[in-house]
């Protein structure tokens, strides 16, 4: 497949097979149009060739480049937001590293590492509920390099058995592969 | 009982300062008026703020005052809350599709421009002095609700609704969860600046068309029996009615932000 905005091309021709419940790992310069892949995986754009193959309908979560959280909510209240019913969110929340005092407080309020990890937690959440296709985009941008470990575990052990595509430059995306224990399909973008 | 030892803590001690400085604003300004009042030595010019406070005093305790001020407050406040409505509607219908917006958005400008006076001499010939004060704090309030839901519903972040989309939330959740607690502080700033405006257009209406029982009705005849007394009282208690309705609506409005924010937060 290819996306381009009007004449200006911005993925070429690229192709990937991704198994059930693999990984897929996109890499590239920046500018290359990850996010822009990413997007395209999510159903949020449509390629302008080819297609995105068995994507559609499913259920599905995101860690965006960007946090995308509800400002004036609180941590479990972003969470809760894309969930049905309830759970125990303030658990999960602090098993991701957030303390109680920052999980009761509006995300406004929270640092950059701290809003990472809701947003983290949010996919999460979704991915209990459910949702078989997760698209992380630099969800580990912000994060302590102490927590950093854990947070990887953390993910790694929720994301098992589900299809993921994966944005990663720190830490690079191969080594979070290797630490979940995933064989990962590299689609490496020319710039 | 034994006198507490412990110094008031940040919070009350800001309180307490606020209060005391509001106070000392409306003694300054008091002063000011009372010295004006024996400059100018005539009460058909201008009566002291104690004549005025003694005018009140007389007519709190009547039956008269109390149906004159419900009149006027239920009258405006109606008028204030109908156009909040229909405000956010048309906010709402004209987000739907450009061209809606495009129909919309001239008639609210149309409004926007017509003097207090036309609107007021219009629903004069069209619906009488009944609701007339209704009808024009409406006409006054709506457009300024309008814009700023307009601006609000304009300003939906696209990749809120990409979030929503990926995530699959349903419409309720969307409003309640995104949309609701970003247009907030939109309706809040709208209502500051509406509630001031519907009590000057309605008590304007109110005099212009001598709605019987009203608060304008009492202005007018103070005007005509030259009782500058009467209209110093009178334009107190609009100011005292206006100041208590704008806190009352704030103060909703804020506990319908604080619960909003707690609706998932549990």
């Amino acid at each position: 497949m290819g996306f381009a905005y009007g004449d200006t091309p911005v993925i070429g021709q690229v192709s990937a097979t991704v198994p059930d419940g693999g990984l897929l790992v996109l890499q590239g310069p920046n500018g290359s149009g990850k996010t822009t892949l990413a997007r395209l995986i999510l159903g949020l754009a449509a390629p302008t060739s080819g297609e995105v193959a068995g994507v559609a309908g499913r259920p599905k979560a995101a860690v965006f480049q960007e946090d995308r959280l509800a400002e004036s909510l609180t941590a479990v209240a972003n969470v809760r937001l894309v969930l049905r019913g309830r759970g125990s969110l303030p658990a999960a929340l602090e098993a991701a590293g957030l303390d109680a005092d920052a999980i009761g407080r509006p995300v406004r309020e929270l640092s950059g590492g701290q809003r990472r990890r809701v947003c983290l937690v949010r996919a999460l959440a979704a991915v209990a509920q459910g949702a078989s296709l997760v698209v992380l985009d630099e969800p580990f941008t912000g994060i302590d390099r102490e927590g950093l470990p854990d947070l990887l575990a953390y993910a790694g052990e929720h994301l098992a058995g589900c299809d993921v595509a994966l944005v990663s430059h720190e830490p690079p995306a191969t080594e979070v592969a290797a630490l979940w224990g995933r064989d990962p399909v590299v689609l490496t973008l020319p710039q | 009982m034994t006198p507490s030892t412990t110094p008031p803590d940040g919070t009350a001690r800001t309180r307490l300062l606020h209060w005391a400085q509001a106070l000392a604003v409306a003694a300054f300004w008091l002063v000011v008026w009372q010295v004006a009042a024996w400059v100018v030595r005539q009460n058909l010019l201008l009566v002291s703020p104690w004549q005025a406070a003694r005018r009140l005093v007389e007519l709190v305790p009547t039956g008269g005052f109390w149906a004159t001020v419900w009149h006027s407050l239920a009258r405006i406040a109606l008028g204030f809350v109908l156009a909040v409505v229909i405000g956010c509607l048309l906010a709402w219908v004209a987000s739907l599709h450009r061209w809606v917006g495009a129909l919309i958005s001239p008639l609210v400008r149309f409004i926007r421009s017509v003097p207090v006076v036309s609107f007021i001499i219009l629903v004069l010939m069209w619906a009488g002095s009944g609701w007339l004060a209704t009808i024009v704090s409406c006409l006054m309030v709506l457009p300024v609700v309008f814009a700023n839901v307009e601006e609000g519903l304009r300003q939906r972040d696209r990749k809120l609704r990409e979030l929503a989309d990926v995530f699959g939330l349903r419409a309720g959740r969307r409003w309640l969860g995104l949309w609701l607690p970003a247009l907030w502080p939109y309706l809040t700033a709208a209502c500051r600046v509406g509630l001031g405006l519907a009590w000057k257009a309605g008590v304007s209406a109110e005099v212009i068309g001598l709605t019987n029982g009203s608060i304008g009705e009492r202005l007018y005849q103070a005007k005509i029996f030259l009782s500058t007394a009467d209209l110093f009282c009178w334009t107190a208690v609009i100011v005292l009615l206006s100041w208590g309705f704008e806190k009352l609506v704030l103060w909703l409005l804020a506990v319908g932000e604080r619960r909003l924010e707690r609706v998932y937060a549990k």
